[in-house]
């Protein structure tokens, strides 16, 4: 039982953090729910850190709701990524904090955070489809609503309707293959499932609705063919939603791919391989070709993690255990670094317009900035002594342990060529003349604590054992 | 052959035609006031289907939600919305010869599969009748069989999109409406 | 003696009463002059079918034409007036003699008006009420058919009848009806959640969904009505029951979607001759509706007056079910008209606020109390 503890926690909190408003007087200022959001967070981020669930999938007694060392660990993801964006709204909720004019009603945006983290722990700990899809939907929903936070905000509209739309439509289709797995199963189960793909590996509901599933997960995931979304969003939305939007949706997506694939699906595991090859190469293409004629900073980073699913996608290739913690290290690492990019963003944001002109000269004007911002790029492209060559090193080789040796040597140039795009960004804020007219940027001690975290985990997670050491064990007891 | 047709089969040809032609006419009428009157038709007779496959509480839960919630819904942001059912839509295809083709390509390639669908040997599954009762029960029921988790989860949902349509609809910059929704 | 006549009204006898009298005659005379199962069983479930639309459809085109009677003689009697009397008894053709002049009246099409909406818009409240009429418990014996999802069937159908309202408002191009059109629409879905949350209580508290077996759970003496049953709150649940059916109704005191004073006639504005009088129609079957509804899930339906000492009950058994039903009902429908008569109409704002701010929590947390009372025992 107290292995539910982080979920009953993460419920009571987002109910608190929308109550305590309530019991408060009306102040605009009020600090309580932002200290209570992350203050709740982080403990149940150190709950889950703590635990090691007993080997074997442990079933609490609701239902098929499941602990594992894979839901134990991916749970802990999304605390950390709903964290961080937390963090990083703060300045978005005070006067001139951003840009783009300050953001109002700061209970209800934490609360749907926190319950969006409810729905992905959810997803991770599905035993059936049914809970996997009302999983996939309370992590969705919230970030429709969250997009369109700032209401008087021409893109901001913009971004949620685009996201609305597109979405329902790739719920519909997702919802579409699961009916069709369960009429051919009669279950709903995934153990009834499991059975009936060893007995039927060729069923032909069963591959419609694993295409249409995966049709939906893709566009989650922001995968190339359903990649459409994911540019105007990620520019429109605010950049805590983004932060969140582009770790956790993505995590979610690759939890539930992971539960079927390594799940009731892992028969067929390798027929399925050829769809994820076509779809991780057109990603890797279409997010690289599509990256170097960005100029904003947060279009860019859409592109950038178009690829980046590309990446992911290529550990999906690999078998077994090995493959699925190779898959949630990356995650990892792609959390860490890709919240500290958007904490950087932020804190641009706060006076210059988010494109890449006004990184101009950051190296003069914030030094320890332009080096985190530089590590956090070099990560992202995958270079060596940063958390991203670790990750990406351990992705490839899973799916070269399967004998894909070609798919790592399109990896490998797909990196190749993003190392160009990553670079520009450091050639702006290193060699470009600094612009003078630029309003100067200022770092309060928040911001500073939490790029030191980030920062020290985009170093140490690559170089030091334990971190993997630590996901491999969790990921072996299930 | 007449004596091989029983009046479920006839029933069921004579509601998925209506359910195809409903479909056809939603996507295809230029007036959305006329698709939504399609999609009533097209929704009602789904909630038939259901009907004959002896799962009654879907089909209310069909009609009470699909055509009393969501298509009434529908007219009131239609009606709201200035002139959009008077005017007539453009149609949202313009190359047709690609979108067919497109489709085509799927419709022989779900085709395919037919005949191993229709296999007599293929090992089938039928779902069981189960009343009302049984239906409340397994959506509360705590074991492995139970629905519970997503039961509540689906709540919790509910209240998401409550909180985030008041978070949204409330006007926040002029102090006067502050506590006030219009209606 | 005494003790066979309670035997025959026990509950096992009340629910094995011969459930389909009539059909089960069509069946078997089908059955016996047809060589071909399949096509006896067409014919007979077809005429079967055919029999019950055609009895429905007089018995609500007679409710309705006495309804609309009654409300002209109450309303007349409030207002110390006499009311129709000229034609026939007690006036009481009088309602026959203008349905006659309506059919024959000319229809209107306003300019501009959507011509195959503005037609078809009339007969949907007509049909919904209808529908709903299928499942009521006239006796125990009497009942088109008795559906496992009863309860529900009667909250999704009752949607239903909002298409018509809205859709005739639009399809007139008028904006008075537009307006109606919107008012009635926003104030039928709020004042439906209270409807459905009245009916979902009872259904907790018996456990049943079909009609027949809600009734059936209030056998017993007057003390089991669901009304009196759950102590004090069940008087309560009836009164937010009540408030919410007027209201869902469209009928004075909220009678706002046909506000004379402000929209002319609402809704129906534009319409004229034979397609008024169906608006006119599906609301006073709904009226009835709503009265059967409220009979049958708080009042004891078809089950007659009884307090528990014998003699007395075997005098209320030997009066049938249909006319307690009646009764019961047309006390409901008299409570409706008093309402309308008597009070004041609220604006717009007040009845919407009335809904989501005071009756909404209120049927949530008679609905919280009447569990906790279920748990503990502490019914009647």
């Amino acid at each position: 039982m107290n292995f539910l503890y982080p979920d009953m926690l993460i419920l009571i909190l987002a109910i608190g953090v929308l109550a305590v408003d309530l019991i408060l007087p009306q102040d605009e200022e009020s600090n309580a729910p932002f200290l209570m959001s992350w203050l709740g967070l982080a403990s149940i981020a150190v709950i889950l850190i703590t635990q090691t669930p007993p080997p074997g999938d442990y079933m609490v007694g609701f239902g098929t709701y499941t602990i594992n060392g894979i839901s134990t660990i991916m749970k802990l993801l999304f605390t950390l990524a709903c964290l961080f964006s937390i963090l990083l709204s703060k300045s978005y909720f005070t006067a001139g904090g951003n840009l783009r004019g300050k953001m109002n009603r700061h209970s209800e945006f934490m609360a749907l955070m926190i319950f969006c983290t409810f729905g992905m722990y959810t997803v991770a700990s599905a035993g059936d489809m049914i809970s996997l899809f009302v999983g996939i939907e309370l992590s969705t929903i919230p970030l429709y609503i969250l997009s369109s936070f700032y209401k008087d905000d021409r893109s901001s509209t913009e971004a949620a309707i685009k996201y609305i739309v597109m979405g329902s439509v790739s719920t519909a289709i997702g919802l579409f293959g699961f009916s069709f797995i369960y009429g051919a199963v009669g279950y709903v189960g995934f153990e009834d499932i499991t059975n009936f793909v060893v007995n039927n590996p060729r069923d032909p509901f069963i591959w419609i609705g694993f295409i249409l599933i995966l049709s939906s997960l893709g566009f989650k995931l922001g995968l190339a063919p359903f990649h459409m979304w994911a540019p105007d969003v990620y520019q429109g939305a605010p950049t805590p939603v983004t932060t969140f939007l582009s770790v956790g949706s993505k995590s979610v997506a690759v939890t539930a791919l992971m539960l079927l694939i390594y799940g009731p699906l892992s028969a067929i595991h390798q027929e399925t391989n050829t769809l994820l090859i076509v779809l991780a190469c057109l990603s890797m293409v279409i997010g690289n070709l599509g990256a170097m004629r960005q100029k904003e900073l947060r279009r860019f980073m859409a592109y950038s993690s178009i690829a980046q699913a590309g990446y992911i996608l290529v550990g999906f290739l690999g078998k077994g255990e090995f493959a699925q913690s190779s898959i949630i290290f990356y995650l990892f690492v792609f959390m860490f670094t890709n919240v500290c990019t958007f904490f950087i963003f932020s804190i641009i944001g706060q006076k210059r317009t988010e494109s890449f002109s006004s990184l101009r000269g950051l190296s003069k004007e914030k030094p320890m900035l332009a080096a985190l911002l530089m590590m956090c790029m070099f990560s992202l492209a995958g270079i060596p002594p940063f958390a991203g060559f670790t990750g990406k090193f351990i992705l490839f080789a899973s799916a070269a342990k399967e004998g894909y040796y070609w798919m790592v040597l399109v990896g490998a140039l797909n990196s190749t060529v993003s190392l160009y795009y990553y670079l520009l960004i450091i050639k702006e804020a290193y060699i470009n003349k600094p612009d003078e007219n630029q309003p100067p940027l200022h770092l309060n001690t928040l911001q500073k604590i939490n790029l030191s975290i980030l920062g020290t985990g985009v170093v140490l997670i690559g170089l030091i054992p334990i971190f993997y050491n630590r996901v491999s064990e969790l990921v072996n007891l299930s | 052959m007449l004596s091989s047709i029983t009046i479920q089969d006839l029933f069921f040809f004579v509601l998925s035609s209506v359910i195809i032609f409903g479909a056809i006419m939603v996507v295809s009428s230029k007036n959305l006031i006329h698709s939504a009157i399609n999609l009533i038709l097209c929704l009602f007779s789904t909630a038939g289907l259901f009907i004959l496959l002896n799962a009654e509480f879907v089909a209310i839960a069909q009609v009470m939600v699909y055509i009393g919630g969501v298509v009434v819904f529908m007219l009131f942001t239609i009606f709201l919305t200035t002139r959009l059912g008077e005017e007539h839509l453009e149609p949202l295809f313009k190359n047709k010869f690609f979108n067919g083709t497109i489709l085509v390509m799927a419709a022989c390639w779900v085709a395919s599969f037919i005949p191993s669908v229709i296999d007599p040997e293929r090992d089938q599954t039928f779902a069981q009748n189960a009343s009302l009762t049984e239906v409340g029960a397994r959506f509360l029921d705590l074991r492995e069989s139970g629905f519970i988790v997503p039961f509540e989860v689906i709540s919790v949902l509910i209240l998401v999109a409550m909180i985030g349509a008041i978070a949204i609809a409330k006007n926040d910059n002029d102090p006067k409406n502050k506590d006030e929704v219009s209606n | 003696m005494a003790k066979e006549e309670l035997a025959k009204n026990s509950l096992e006898a009340l629910k094995n009463a011969d459930q389909h009298p009539v059909g089960d005659v069509i069946r078997k005379y089908f059955s016996e002059n047809f060589e071909n199962e399949f096509i006896a069983h067409v014919f007979s479930s077809s005429s079967n079918i055919l029999l019950s639309i055609l009895v429905m459809t007089a018995f609500a085109g007679g409710t309705a034409s006495f309804l609309i009677w009654l409300e002209r003689k109450v309303c007349a009697r409030m207002q110390v007036r006499l009311g129709p009397t000229r034609v026939g008894p007690f006036g009481l053709l009088q309602s026959i003699a203008d349905g006659i002049k309506l059919v024959f009246k000319e229809m209107l099409r306003p300019k501009g008006a959507d011509p195959f909406i503005f037609y078809l818009a009339p007969f949907l409240p007509a049909t919904a009420s209808f529908l709903v009429l299928a499942v009521i418990p006239f006796d125990k014996n009497i009942q088109v058919v008795d559906i496992d999802v009863g309860a529900l069937y009667v909250i999704a159908v009752s949607g239903f009848g909002i298409f018509g309202i809205l859709l005739g408002g639009w399809a007139s191009n008028s904006k008075y009806s537009l307006l109606g059109a919107m008012r009635a629409g926003a104030q039928m879905i709020s004042y439906e959640i209270s409807v459905g949350l009245g009916l979902l209580l009872i259904v907790m508290l018996s456990g049943e969904t079909s009609l027949r077996e809600i009734v059936f759970s209030q056998y017993g003496t007057v003390n089991n009505w669901w009304i009196f049953k759950l102590p004090i709150f069940g008087i309560i649940a009836f009164i937010l029951f009540l408030i919410s059916s007027t209201a869902e109704l469209n009928r004075g005191p909220f009678d706002l979607p046909e506000a004379e004073s402000e929209l002319s006639a609402g809704f129906h504005t534009e319409y004229s001759g034979i397609t008024f009088s169906m608006f006119f129609l599906a609301e006073f079957i709904n009226m009835f509706i709503a009265g059967a509804i409220g009979t049958t899930f708080f009042l004891g339906g078809f089950l007659p007056f009884t307090i528990g000492i014998e003699g007395f009950d075997n005098i209320m058994f030997m009066i049938p079910g249909w006319a307690w039903f009646f009764a019961k009902t047309y006390f409901i429908i008299f409570l409706f008209m008093w309402f309308r008569w008597s009070f004041p109409r609220p604006r717009i704002d007040q009845l919407m606020n009335l809904e989501w701010k005071f009756m909404l929590p209120a049927n949530l947390l008679n609905i919280i109390i009447a569990g906790a009372f279920l748990t503990l025992g502490w019914l009647l």
